[in-house]
């Protein structure tokens, strides 16, 4: 058998390892692990794609830690203190009276009403409007909303 | 980009914009909005924005974000889109997918870098791709983003 550079290492992980792991799930995905694992068990967490290793991990942290996991308030008091202060997100919906302004701003910004960049837009004109994706989302928005059709682009 | 359903698209984009917040890529408060709109129904799709205001970075970075989502049969669409990341003295670049009439001139899929024209031919991003490029860009690896950073252009096209 020919030698060759390659080989493997096996060795168990430390406690600080798992931890660091679990850490670093519970960033990406906003949750402490204790949230993950009793959505894991409910079949809840599909939008995780590392939900097997994520799982692992946390049974491992509990037989490392001595602990039962169910019951694991070390951790999650860590996780809390890693959310950052002046980091927030904030979701909503965009109100009528907002879609409206928003197309009102662009046509100021433009100098043209919405319906003349649509149709510019359709013709392949609006090369210059640097935000022409989303004043044309913002339009049919605004047209679905007030239940128009939007071929004609016919806006505020 | 695991999503079989558009809550779980919605909850992928959540997630990646709070890890973004907290490895301390992006700061302040971040507005997504989400709305149901023309051809999609609710339950499969809509329209995701960050645009008015933006996305904020660390630096006074910004990048606006629309995308037009249709999830079917456990893929994800993303019929429109467009990714404008610009830092404070205006530098910016602009991912997007947009019909064209022009496909010579400007491919469904392109991107802009610095002026609005000529649209260069891109590959297919998303929000994923377009976070992990600003990223390992702009704020990581602080020898390479030192090259980038602060450098002075102009120009006459």
């Amino acid at each position: 058998m020919v030698e060759n550079d390659f080989y493997i290492e096996e060795r168990d992980m430390t406690l600080d390892e798992v931890k660091a792991a679990l850490k670093k799930y519970e960033r990406k995905y906003g949750m402490t692990s204790e949230e993950f694992y009793e959505k894991w068990k409910k079949g809840e967490t599909e939008f995780v794609s590392e939900s097997v290793d994520w799982s692992g991990l946390f049974e491992a942290y509990g037989v490392l830690n001595g602990q039962n996991h169910h019951s694991n308030e070390r951790l999650k008091e860590e996780a809390t203190t890693m959310v950052e202060p002046d980091f927030y997100v904030e979701e909503r919906e965009m109100t009528f009276d907002e879609v409206k302004a928003a197309l009102k701003k662009y046509e100021r910004k433009y100098g043209m009403t919405s319906e003349t960049f649509y149709d510019k837009w359709k013709r392949g004109e609006a090369y210059l409007v640097s935000e022409s994706v989303i004043w044309v989302s913002l339009l049919e928005l605004y047209q679905f909303m007030n239940g128009k059709d939007c071929e004609n682009g016919k806006a505020v | 980009m695991t999503a079989t359903t558009y809550a779980d698209y919605k909850r992928h984009v959540r997630s990646l914009i709070t890890e973004y917040g907290r490895l301390g890529v992006l700061a302040g408060s971040t507005p997504l909005v989400f709305n149901t709109t023309k051809g999609i129904p609710a339950e499969i799709g809509g329209v995701i924005q960050a645009a008015d205001p933006p996305l904020r970075f660390k630096d006074g970075a910004k990048l606006e974000v629309l995308e037009i989502v249709r999830v079917t049969n456990g893929k994800i669409e993303l019929p429109r889109y467009t990714y404008h990341y610009e830092r404070p003295n205006g530098y910016f670049f602009r991912y997007e997918r947009e019909d064209s009439t022009d496909l010579i001139r400007k491919p469904e899929y392109h991107v802009h870098v610095i002026l609005d024209l000529p649209h260069f031919p891109a590959p297919p991003v998303n929000l994923e791709i377009i976070l992990q490029v600003i990223t390992n860009n702009f704020y990581s690896q602080e020898i390479y983003s030192r090259q980038i950073i602060g450098h002075e252009i102009h120009l006459t096209v």
